[in-house]
């Protein structure tokens, strides 16, 4: 497949419809409010950000990638919807952040700067593209050697079709409905034998589940549903 | 200060099952109960034959099914209980009858209580739920983040969500200010064991009598039920000799099991009607007897209590689905589920008992009449039997 293809025109149409809430806490983008001081978290303690080069592959409305400034990384982020790459621009004159933001595919970005980065980020984003490993072969060219590369996506099972397609889309339209695609969601053995194939070391997974009661994401060893992937980029 | 998603007064049958069912979603809690801890309290587990404790419930299919989710192996059921095939209505002098399949069992409470605890000794679920006993409630308030509760020990936790399963005398339901509305009946429940000439086949049994319905809910033995009688007589029935009570019991035994032959210990308990009439306050909600009691006339009690669990951590459940929903909703959600069930058998069960009390000649005949149309009203049995077994 070249790179071109791995776009899907429909799920960038998709998204580009609901960026204008995205920064809004209380607005359907609640869930992704609430895990992104979780996944910033687990980041900053396993990789060195200060002074190091961040790439966010499906910065989106830029919530984690303006978390990665904060934390005083040189970032980068590419998405290929123009509305939240506009969502993001605007925001970053809100919050005076240094970030570039670039439309592009992963595939074409790592074409154009090989062994750059000492990390790269692509969270919630994998289930939205056809071929996920083609990502992942990206993520490896983009990477400095030891760099380290955090991922996170929706496990494919009973539960989890539940939980994101039904709950999250269907149950009172969290999420407009389509967003999510259950073919696409994948496991993290599938995940894990795609990052082997591309030298990654698989350094930790973990499992992102939701309390109802107290309302807040905690990060456990229950990978059910959503789950975190650290690897580091070991080509030798 | 401790800090719990969820708090459980009562550890009584239905708040067992509700911490089982929590704990199983993942969250963390704590029961307490102001009676003794169950190895203190169940020294009686094997007891057979007319020594067994009389507290029994009827278990129906909805019932069966939930507690297997929880953890109760499927071959408890049998191996505890009593399997039921029917049901059998009639009227003290002969001259209506009324017989309705049905299933599920009948159970000993303390087996019952006995099986949700040794649930709760998985370690999974031992590691998240906290048990405390002799420890009642004393006073709580809550904000829209929390419930502070402080207990007798003088100790106040914290908790996000507390529920009131601490039975018809609820203290946390007076604590919450909510209001209930009771009904006394002139009746007090006597119950006892019984062994009864003829086999009981599986089958439960109750009679209008004049005094009030008398029920035999079968045992595990063949010729052993458990007599319930909600009987205006209760006091004297209590008093009298065993050969006397067996006497008067056999009156009404006859027909279908023979003369009762013996009896075991005789113990009354007071009959009311009482519902809440609210479930949910802000981050706090009442299940089970906290929240409804009925006559034992119709034997759904217990079912209720454990339908409202189903419910409630269903509502719980949901959340996870719709993150924007509050937790308040999700609790109101509970009650607009639940309480119109609960009121309609509530109701249902008050009507029976009217209709099958007064011994009014015309009524009596009004009611074995109706018992033979009935009879022969297929649909409406069907409809009757779905109620019990819980699909109302
Ligand atoms: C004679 C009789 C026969 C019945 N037969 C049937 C039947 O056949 N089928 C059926 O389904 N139901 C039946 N029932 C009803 C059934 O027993 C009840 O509905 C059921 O037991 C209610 O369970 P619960 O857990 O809500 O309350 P309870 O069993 O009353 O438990 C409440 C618990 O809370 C504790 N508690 C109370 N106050 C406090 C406090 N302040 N602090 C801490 N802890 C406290 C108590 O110690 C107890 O452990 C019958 C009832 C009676 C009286």
């Amino acid at each position: 497949m070249t790179t071109a293809e791995n776009v899907d025109p429909i799920e960038i149409q998709k998204f580009e419809d609901m960026a204008r809430r995205w920064w809004d806490p209380d607005s359907e983008f609640k869930p992704l409010h609430a895990i992104n001081p979780l996944r910033m978290h687990y980041i900053a303690e396993r990789a060195t950000l200060a002074g190091k080069r961040v790439l966010d592959i499906g910065c989106g409305g830029g919530l984690l990638t303006e978390a990665l400034a904060t934390a005083e990384a040189s970032v980068t982020g590419i998405d290929m919807g123009t509305l939240p790459l506009q969502v993001a621009k605007l925001h970053q004159h809100e919050s005076n952040l240094e970030i570039e933001y670039l439309q592009s595919t992963a595939e074409d970005y790592a074409e154009q700067h090989p062994g750059t980065f000492d990390v790269v980020t692509c969270l919630e984003m994998l289930e939205h593209v056809p071929d996920p490993d083609s990502i992942i072969n990206a993520c490896g060219k983009l990477l400095k050697p030891g760099g380290d590369l955090f991922l996170s996506t929706i496990n494919r099972n009973p539960k989890s079709y539940l939980f994101a397609i039904v709950g999250a889309e269907y149950f009172l339209r969290l999420l407009p409905r389509g967003t999510h695609d259950y073919q696409k969601f994948i496991r993290p053995s599938e995940l894990a034998s795609s990052l082997r194939t591309h030298q990654f070391d698989l350094q930790n997974l973990v499992g992102m589940t939701y309390n109802p009661i107290t309302q807040h994401y905690a990060l456990s060893g229950d990978t059910q549903v959503n789950y975190l992937m650290h690897a580091r980029y070991e080509p030798f | 200060m401790a800090r719990y998603d969820f708090v459980i007064a009562g550890a009584g049958l239905v708040g067992l099952s509700a911490a089982l069912a929590l704990t199983r979603q993942g969250l963390k809690g704590l029961i307490f109960d102001h009676g003794l801890a169950p190895s203190a309290a169940s020294g009686a587990t094997q007891v057979l034959g007319l020594d067994r404790s009389p507290r029994v419930s009827a278990i129906n299919p909805a019932s069966v099914k939930f507690l297997t989710q929880l953890g109760v192996a499927p071959a408890f059921f049998d191996q505890a209980g009593c399997s039921v095939s029917g049901m059998t209505v009639w009227d003290g002098d002969g001259s209506g009858e009324l017989s309705l399949p049905s299933a599920g069992y009948i159970i000993e409470n303390h087996r019952l209580l006995n099986a949700l605890f040794n649930a709760l000794g998985q370690p999974s679920i031992a590691e998240a739920l906290t048990q405390q006993f002799e420890v009642g409630i004393v006073d709580l308030q809550q904000d829209d983040e929390t419930v502070s509760i402080t207990l007798t020990t003088g100790e106040t936790i914290q908790s996000g969500l507390l529920i009131g399963a601490d039975g018809s005398a609820s203290r946390t339901r007076d604590l919450l200010g909510i209001q209930s509305v009771a009904w006394r009946y002139d009746q007090t429940a006597l119950v006892c064991v019984s062994e009864t000439a003829l086999p009981h086949q599986g089958i439960a049994r109750q009679s209008f009598t004049p005094e009030g319905p008398l029920a035999f809910l079968p045992l595990p033995e063949p010729n052993h039920s458990v007599l319930v009688w909600s009987s205006t007589q209760a006091q004297a029935q209590l008093h009298c000799s065993e050969k006397e009570f067996a006497a008067m019991a056999s009156v009404h035994s006859a027909r279908p099991l023979g003369p009762v032959t013996a009896i075991g210990a005789r113990a009354v308990f007071p009959l009311q009607q009482q519902h809440a009439i609210r479930y949910a306050k802000g981050r706090s909600v009442l299940v089970g007897d906290a929240a409804h009691s009925i006559h034992p006339l119709a034997g759904q009690g217990l079912n209720l209590g454990f339908a409202d669990v189903v419910s409630l951590s269903q509502a719980i459940e949901n959340l996870r689905l719709d993150q924007r929903q509050s937790l308040s909703e999700a609790l109101r959600r509970y009650e607009a589920q639940r309480r119109p069930v609960n009121l309609r058998m509530t109701a249902a069960t008050d009507l029976l008992k009217r209709v099958f009390d007064p011994p009014s000649p015309l009524l009596r005949l009004a009611r074995s009449t109706g018992m033979r149309w009935l009879q022969n009203q297929t649909r409406l049995k069907q409809a009757l039997s779905l109620a019990a077994a819980g699909h109302l």
